[in-house]
């Protein structure tokens, strides 16, 4: 599974415990300070991969105010590969941030 | 009114999709698009091009021998509707034939063939398919002038296509059944409305086709190889003097293809 911003937000959105669709796209817009914010169509394309790559698992559906809902819940698996990816995220940012502070004295 | 348009969106899906997951979809849409009519109709956009995307994800990610076997159905398919609607549009204005077996092989059977293949009934179509083709051939044999290449051209990819309904129905089968009216219709109406030959009416079906390569691959590839094979013949026919662009028509399935593989790598990569 490729991790372009939505998709690791939504599956970080689940790190806390299972979701519904709804709250999934309020949490990946809350960790990310607003920057990413998950349409409808987005996420149900993110999670439809993400079930068929065993990431995630949903639940039964169930009502709520006449309106269908269905939780999702991180797999094991899918725990690790978010774990990779923010591992990866963040050994760039180490790099880069790295290089931004030696190059700065050098540009003053 | 929004769950009703919500619904509508839907449709886009596959019917798999729809199945597994449409109640929760709508119920997020309608809670996501609640704040302002701006942000639902925002997020039913994003439904619309996500229904769109999975559909053509779906279609281009198929394997591959079932894409082969669907794209000889269609050029099958395409072939002879072509034939049946220029005879219908160019012919039958100036009197039906007077004997039966015109008449049969021309138009009672070619009608039956689509209807059947529209309907669905892949395995009653292909069966009169290869009787007609059988025919075709058996006049064609007995009238060997122009004739016998003409019908040698628009019968043995045919009798291919049908013969794969025949076998295989489940899988020659694909969605958008109704599909071939509109290169078929596109050359008919071209003829129709008095054009002449020349590049439009023989390259019109294509462009016709070419967008619908996302959705409906197997219909892309299967006209243009249709009208492939009408190129080779042109060319085998007339050579260097064939101003009816032969090598623009032979052109296009490599096209299609081409752009098969991109929308495929293009799928992979998201």
């Amino acid at each position: 599974m490729e991790f372009r911003p939505p998709s690791y937000y939504v599956l970080a959105a689940l790190v806390d415990g299972p979701l519904h669709g709804y709250a999934i796209m309020q949490r990946a817009a809350t960790l990310s300070d607003g920057a990413v914010r998950v349409s409808t169509g987005t996420l149900y394309s993110v999670l439809e991969r993400a079930l068929s790559e065993q990431l995630v698992v949903c639940g039964d559906p169930y009502v709520v105010g006449g309106r269908e809902r269905r939780d999702y819940v991180l797999t094991p698996a899918g725990r690790d590969v978010l774990q990779a990816e923010t591992d990866r995220l963040a050994r760039a940012a180490r790099v880069v941030g790295a290089r931004l502070r030696a190059t700065a004295q050098e540009v003053i | 009114m929004r769950e009703r348009l919500g619904r509508l969106a839907l449709r886009f899906y596959p019917s798999s999709f729809r199945d597994d997951h449409g109640g929760e979809l709508l119920g997020t849409l309608l809670e996501a698009g609640e704040m302002s009519t701006a942000a639902f109709a925002a997020q039913l956009i994003s439904v619309l091009l996500a229904g769109v995307a999975a559909r053509c994800r779906r279609a281009l990610t198929q394997p591959m021998r079932w894409l082969v076997l669907q794209t000889v159905v269609w050029a099958a398919v395409v072939s002879l509707a072509r034939a049946f609607l220029y005879l219908v549009v160019m012919q039958l204005p100036h009197g039906a034939p007077e004997s039966l077996q015109p008449i049969l092989t021309g138009y009672v059977g070619p009608a039956l063939i689509l209807v059947l293949f529209t309907a669905g009934r892949g395995r009653a179509a292909g069966t009169i398919g290869l009787a007609w083709a059988a025919d075709t051939v058996l006049e064609a044999h007995s009238n060997p002038t122009e004739y016998l290449s003409l019908g040698l051209q628009g019968v043995l990819l045919p009798a291919l296509g049908f013969a794969v309904m025949l076998y295989r129905p489940r899988r020659a089968l694909t969605g958008g059944r109704s599909l071939w009216i509109l290169p078929a219709g596109a050359f008919a109406i071209w003829w129709l409305l008095g054009g002449q030959a020349g590049p439009l009416p023989l390259l019109l079906p294509i462009l016709i086709a070419l967008p619908l390569s996302g959705l409906f691959p197997a219909f892309a590839l299967g006209t243009t190889l249709s009208w492939s094979v009408i190129g080779a013949w042109i060319l085998i026919q007339f050579g260097g003097h064939a101003d009816h662009v032969p090598l623009e028509l032979l052109s296009t399935t490599p096209l299609t293809l081409l752009i098969f593989a991109l929308a495929r790598r293009l799928i992979d990569d998201q």
